[in-house]
């Protein structure tokens, strides 16, 4: 495997080329250019992995995507994504999105398209601009109406299925739908279902139905962007005057040691230079195989306890035995105060799907215990293709009897519309005139025409 | 795989003096619902049983669904509302060819009309859908980020609540972007935009018709007048 290593040789007081032997070429990644200038990294989003073919990819996506940062930086979003009832509007989409469906068609022909119809000039005269848009109002109302009366209380039905599964599903729908379930947990010793908040997965911690709940992290900054605020709430004591325009590295306590951070609240971010791809990685959770490539010198054993947990970088050692000195402008710290993005929690373990796929690994939220930084349950290839299935037979659930009335619908409204228009409202279409006979025939042949 | 640590150099010190006293997202107070879920009624109940139980425990379903997901991992709500446009047009269509009042090649051209009007609409929403992608996705991000924001606030045991209602939301959140991307061009644009255009290239091909017929009448016109002459 190749690799790429960059340290900061130019820091001042450590002398990293001590701890990092350099069988390959040194590059020196300037962070504020590299890191600012490539890409959020989407990837993760949807736990997808990329790989060496995505780079051309990525760079067109790149040159796209400032517009589009520039359009989700609009204040306008930030008032909306903090309104309670925008995020009660999305749970109920999530769980009635036939409704919201037809919620929306409603809005649009009630008010937006027959303002339109009404406004815009056209060789229609203003009759027919009124019988439009009185169809319009009526077929909005119609396709709202047939939804709320018959297809909610079906798609209410269907989920309450999936709530109640041990009470509905076989089992072995159940062990398919949710692989990551420890199914002997679902059960009390009398044979009787447990309610599913008492469910255990394979992990034994707490069962998450929703495959793709990943945990997510505030996109990690680097220590020297951060806050003085962030700074004290990460390092005890510290001396915030002796930070500005000094080395991490040299930083102290307000008693003069040299300050010190919890190995939880450390992250470290690996470009992969074939792939042009940042990834952030928590220190105490990285895999080996990580720490193996981008400190080559490190000996590994010295990083773990006895019961396997890492140890603090503090305690670690070279492979020649001396004392390990961890570069502190290694480390990047997460906080939700200092980042408004998140990114899901991966520590370079990968899985791979059905399709041949490899992803990076991410974690469920069910270990957290108030630790942001633990990853829970792994989220394994076979989990995610379960997750794909479940999400389009859940769709079936909500949309299939919609389906079902959409002739019938369309048919009533061809034919029940207008006559209510008509001998309800007294709105009708102005009548045709009379069809005249073609423009470019001789008097006789139009006299023959008609 | 080539990968290396990102780290700074001297000239990133230049950046430590940047930092700001305090950080640049307030954090906000969340108050997460904790309204408990009521039983279910008997309606409920009935089609839990008779319909949900049927579509969730089917294996047929669930093998056809399996293929389906191979097919596309995104979120598939938008190609449910393109089947339902099918099935709304493929009725419409149904209805102008049986209609009796209407002249019948008029009836074809506005079958292929209201085809037209399902079709373009529908390229167009698949299109849009995916130049907004990225888009979405970063808003994603940016609701997630606010959310957790405010999740991070809270108390150990109502953060567990409040990080459930999240994924939900998130959810929703996919969802109700295709929603409204694909209802807008369905049920706005079209009408609005797309049938008109339609129904003038529709009046065309009607009166270019109308003129071949009387074309193809034409000799016989031309004989009446030579018998009257």
């Amino acid at each position: 495997m190749k690799i790429h290593t960059t340290q900061n040789l130019s820091s001042q007081t450590v002398s990293q080329p001590t701890n990092i032997t350099l069988p390959r070429e040194i590059r020196y990644t300037k962070y504020s250019d590299d890191m600012h200038s490539s890409e959020p990294d989407t990837s993760h989003d949807s736990v997808s992995f990329k790989g060496k073919k995505e780079i051309v990819d990525k760079a067109v996506k790149a040159g796209k995507k400032k517009f589009v940062e520039r359009v989700a930086d609009w204040n306008i979003w930030d008032k909306m994504f903090k309104s309670g009832s925008f995020s009660k509007l999305l749970e109920i989409t999530n769980k009635q999105e036939v409704l919201i469906n037809s919620g929306t068609a409603l809005v649009i022909c009630t008010l937006l398209r027959p303002a339109t119809i009404m406004a815009l000039p056209g060789d229609k005269n203003k009759k027919d601009c009124a019988y439009a848009a009185a169809h319009s109002v009526s077929s909005g109302v119609w396709g709202f109406i047939v939804p709320l009366i018959f297809i909610k209380p079906l798609a209410k039905a269907y989920n309450h299925v999936i709530d109640e599964a041990g009470k509905y599903l076989r089992e072995s729908t159940i062990k398919k739908r949710w692989p990551h379930l420890n199914i002997s947990s679902i059960k009390n010793p009398d044979g009787t279902i447990k309610p599913m908040k008492e469910w255990k997965d394979y992990k034994n911690n707490d069962f998450i139905r929703d495959i793709k709940d990943v945990k997510k992290v505030a996109k990690p900054k680097h220590i020297s962007e951060v806050s003085d605020k962030t700074l004290q709430k990460f390092f005890t004591d510290i001396d915030l005057s002796k930070t500005k325009n000094i080395s991490p590295n040299q930083w102290v306590r307000t008693d003069g040691k040299k300050a010190s951070i919890d190995l939880q609240n450390v992250f470290i971010a690996v470009k992969d230079v074939d792939k042009g791809k940042v990834s952030y990685y928590p220190l105490k959770y990285v895999k080996e195989d990580i720490l193996k490539e981008v400190y080559p010198n490190l000996d590994i054993a010295s990083t773990k306890a006895v019961n396997g947990e890492r140890l603090h970088f503090d305690k670690w050692h070279t492979k020649d035995g001396k004392p390990f000195e961890f570069d502190m402008n290694n480390i990047f710290i997460s906080d939700w105060a200092e980042s408004r993005l998140g990114i899901p929690l991966v520590t370079g373990e990968t899985t791979k799907l059905a399709s041949g796929e490899v992803k990076d690994v991410c974690y469920q939220k069910n270990n957290m215990d108030g630790e942001l930084f633990t990853p829970g349950t792994p989220i394994t290839g076979e989990m995610l293709d379960a997750a794909s299935t479940n999400a389009v037979v859940d769709k079936f659930g909500g949309w299939l009897p919609d389906l079902i009335v959409s002739y019938p619908r369309a048919t009533a409204t061809i034919a029940i519309l207008p006559f209510i228009l008509k001998n309800v409202f007294g709105i009708e279409k102005s009548k045709k005139p009379e069809q005249k006979p073609p423009v470019n025939l001789s008097e006789t042949e139009r006299k023959a025409v008609s | 795989m080539n990968i290396q640590p990102l780290s700074v150099n001297n000239n990133y010190k230049n950046n430590f003096s940047n930092r700001t006293v305090s950080g640049n997202a307030p954090a906000n107070s969340l108050s997460p619902s904790f309204k408990g879920k009521g039983e279910p009624g008997k309606v409920t109940k009935f089609f839990a049983k008779y319909y949900g139980k049927w579509i969730a425990d089917s294996d047929k379903v669930r093998k056809f669904s399996e293929k389906l997901s191979k097919m596309d991992k995104g979120d598939v709500t938008r190609h449910f509302q393109v089947l339902g446009s099918v099935i709304t047009s493929a009725a419409y269509m149904h209805s102008t060819l049986k209609n009796k009042d209407m002249d019948k090649d008029n009836a074809l051209t506005l079958a292929v009309n209201q085809g037209l009007n399902f079709l373009i609409p529908t390229v167009a929403a698949y299109t849009i859908d995916i130049v907004i992608r990225n888009l979405i996705k970063q808003l994603e991000y940016k609701y997630s980020a606010i959310q957790e924001t405010k999740i991070s606030t809270l108390a150990k045991d109502t953060r567990k609540t409040a990080e459930r209602q999240l994924s939900r939301q998130l959810k929703g959140f996919r969802t109700l972007a295709g929603i409204l991307t694909f209802t807008m061009i369905y049920r706005f644009i079209t009408p609005v935009v797309i049938t008109p255009v339609a129904n003038s290239i529709g009046r065309k091909i009607n009166e270019h018709k109308a003129a071949k017929k009387a074309q193809s009448a034409e000799p016989k016109f031309k004989v009446q007048t030579e018998k009257k002459s």
